[in-house]
């Protein structure tokens, strides 16, 4: 009993909030969503579904990233630094855009 | 004379671009028309290509009737030349007769090259839809004379823009040579060999860009289909300049 109380009391301090991945697939040469609200500590994890590659990134003031090429099937992940708006595109195909509002 | 190190894109179907430019960096046509007025090609500072065409008396009604209210400056010589350009198109070639029914609109070794386009050969990685395009930017191995030229990445800050350009249209590439954007290859046949070797530089080249196993029969249906891509000759008038 002493031994469960330890556990809840360790996770009660550990996880004041629990940071969530957002999926966002890549098909068709457009992002699944245009737009997603997200916090800082949350991920997006990037899936490839186009038989091509893709290359995401982001050079906004916030945050900065570039996830590299990658091809069908595969996936990409960033975390979420600091709060604000991210511009997030693909490299190779410049029609594809997805706009992310980080809250604190 | 200066040799440039670019080949001058085709303006078959510019007007489908969304970005205009091997690198993209103009966002639409009449922001296009005005580049080449400058040192390395044109040499024709704005100011005096305004003079020049204000100075010819027959242009004025003629812009007073097609931009009424406008003054002839760079803005309408801009508009002007982007609407001359979005005339010039591309389309009904056989190949689109074939995708209408026409079984006989194309060779058999056009039907084989289509198949190898959109399959083995990968090309349709890129060169996608009605345009054979995918608007997008690769780097596809091509090797520049001089220093690498850059490409995309002068403009997005992204290592796998690094000599990165735009994806050509397909339309009437029989007629539009010499090819990619440095004008390395003088025939459809040496294209078709750059992408077997699966490019001819390995920085930074794309992903989509491997070496392709392709027997001689499959390289001749490939240019067989490109072939097919080309348009029926159109009747176009010759205006008479104003004076």
């Amino acid at each position: 009993m002493r031994y469960l109380f330890a556990c809840i009391a360790i996770v009660g301090c550990a996880a004041p909030a629990y940071a969530a991945d957002h999926l966002v697939s890549q098909s068709g040469k457009a992002f699944s969503v245009a737009a997603l609200k997200a916090k800082v500590g949350d991920t997006i994890s990037f899936r490839n579904q186009d038989p091509f590659v893709h290359n995401i990134f982001s050079l906004s003031d916030v945050q900065s990233f570039d996830l590299g090429t990658f091809a069908k099937g595969e996936s990409r992940q960033v975390k979420l630094e600091k709060p604000g708006k991210l511009e997030v595109e693909c490299a190779v195909h410049p029609e594809m855009k997805l706009v992310v509002e980080v809250a604190k | 004379m200066k040799v440039l190190g670019r080949s001058t894109p085709t303006i078959v179907n510019a007007a489908f671009n969304p970005l205009q430019m091997w690198d993209g960096r103009k966002g639409s046509l009449e922001e296009q028309a005005l580049g080449p007025f400058g040192a390395d090609e044109q040499n024709l500072p704005l100011e005096e290509l305004e003079r020049r065409v204000q100075s010819i008396a027959g242009y004025g009604p003629m812009f007073a009737d097609a931009y009424p209210g406008e003054p002839i400056t760079r803005t309408t010589i801009a508009k002007a030349i982007a609407s001359f350009e979005r005339t010039v198109l591309s389309d009904g070639a056989p190949f689109d007769q074939w995708v209408a029914g026409d079984q006989d609109a194309l060779s058999p070794a056009a039907r084989r090259g289509f198949d190898l386009f959109v399959g083995k050969a990968n090309c349709a990685a890129c060169h996608q839809g009605f345009n054979f395009t995918d608007n997008g930017f690769h780097n596809v191995g091509v090797r520049d004379s001089g220093a690498p030229d850059p490409g995309r990445f002068a403009f997005k800050k992204v290592a796998s823009m690094q000599g990165a350009f735009k994806t050509p249209t397909l339309r009437d590439i029989a007629l539009t040579a010499p090819y990619m954007h440095n004008g390395c290859y003088d025939t459809l046949e040496a294209v078709v060999e750059h992408y077997v070797r699966g490019g001819e530089t390995k920085d930074h080249l794309s992903p989509n860009i491997r070496p392709l196993d392709l027997s001689a029969q499959e390289k001749g249906d490939l240019v067989a289909f490109m072939r097919s891509l080309t348009s029926a000759p159109r009747v176009v008038s010759v205006p008479t300049l104003p004076r």
